[in-house]
């Protein structure tokens, strides 16, 4: 399908990016079940990843997308990294909700209820019975992991560096998105 | 062929200009309907002004750049709006010595995003205020049943914490 003025006929490079980012579902579906499920969500997903940037390597080969070598194709073969990594990240989004999503989690906390619970007991059925303290514990460790922030008896404090500048990032750009008010 | 990416920078830089400006207006629809729809809407003016301007251009490689454009930013964004990792970062950015008590972190930070989000689930009506406490709708039972159908779909066991989930198998 080639218009008077756009040419939206995908190039070999590009339509085989758009099949193994399409591909990253079907691999985490694979990688879920039977003898290649991966346990934890968060390795499974980079398995996933990690196959359909093989299958993409696999189809370029196939169809000889990048033959003669020249600027046209290495200028298709950056355009379907482009959308390789736009699939990772449209995946890893709603994979991170399925996995991780706290509003979903509370709704199917709520769904498991036979009468109405108070909002204590609510907030007790999160994190499998355990209450905030647990949720909030899970967030603090990110934050230990990553290096924001340490503990210092009963208080937290940002780390003189990353933590520090990782905060100024942040409200600088809750002030470009006019966020301060949601904070 | 670089007309096509040039054409697709400049309608992610309209795009980046343009989200921040809208979101300060008040809207009847969410922040990430607004990126979405804005996103859309540039991506379609700048590809049909290129194309006018410019003559016979290929399409995928401008819309690559752009859609990869819009998906960072979009992922910046909602990880700010959303994120209680952030949230906790940021509200320690406000105080003296970057410093502050457990306790004021967690009500500020984590029973406030609770209550938040209930209040997102009572105004999407999948959960109802009662006198005697909240309730599941029917449109909740079916919005859950729905998650768990995906969740049993893609093996996942349980939701919520990072670590309980990675608890199952070392991430």
């Amino acid at each position: 399908m080639t218009s008077r003025f756009i040419d939206f006929v995908p190039p070999p490079a590009v339509y085989t990016a758009i099949i193994s980012g399409l591909m990253i579902i079907i691999f985490l579906f694979l990688f879920s079940h039977g003898l290649f499920r991966v346990t934890a969500p968060g390795r499974r997903f980079r398995f996933a990843v990690f196959a359909s940037l093989i299958l993409w390597t696999v189809l370029l080969w196939l169809t000889d997308a990048l033959i003669p070598f020249n600027d046209l194709r290495l200028m298709d073969l950056i355009a379907g990294a482009f959308i390789i990594v736009t699939a990772v990240f449209v995946s890893f989004t709603a994979w991170s909700l399925l996995a991780w999503g706290f509003t979903l989690t509370m709704l199917l906390n709520l769904s498991q209820q036979d009468s109405a619970i108070e909002l204590d007991n609510w907030i007790n059925l999160y994190g499998g019975g355990q209450g905030l303290e647990r949720f909030f514990s899970d967030r603090m460790e990110v934050l230990f992991r990553y290096g924001m922030a340490v503990l210092n008896g009963n208080r937290i404090l940002l780390t003189p560096a990353r933590g520090v500048l990782t905060g100024r990032v942040v409200r600088l750009l809750s002030f470009f998105f006019g966020l301060q008010k949601d904070r | 062929m670089l007309t096509s990416y040039v054409i697709g920078i400049i309608a992610f830089a309209i795009h980046v200009v343009l989200v921040p400006v809208l979101l300060r207006f008040s809207w009847k629809i969410s922040p990430v309907a607004i990126h979405v729809i804005s996103a859309f809407a540039v991506h379609v003016a700048t590809t049909v002004t290129g194309a006018i301007f410019f003559g016979a251009i290929p399409y995928w490689q401008g819309a690559a750049l752009y859609w990869l454009g819009f998906m960072l930013y979009i992922f910046v964004f909602s990880s700010l709006y959303k994120s209680i990792s952030l949230k906790i970062i940021h509200n320690l950015s406000h105080q003296p010595k970057y410093s502050a008590h457990l306790d004021v972190i967690f009500e500020k930070c984590i029973k406030a995003s609770f209550t938040a989000r209930v209040d997102v689930l009572v105004e999407s009506s999948l959960a109802e205020r009662r006198h005697d406490g909240f309730v599941i709708t029917r449109a909740g039972i079916k919005t859950a049943d729905r998650i768990r159908w995906m969740q049993r779909l893609f093996g996942i066991e349980r939701s919520g914490l990072y670590f309980v989930s990675r608890d199952n198998g070392s991430d």
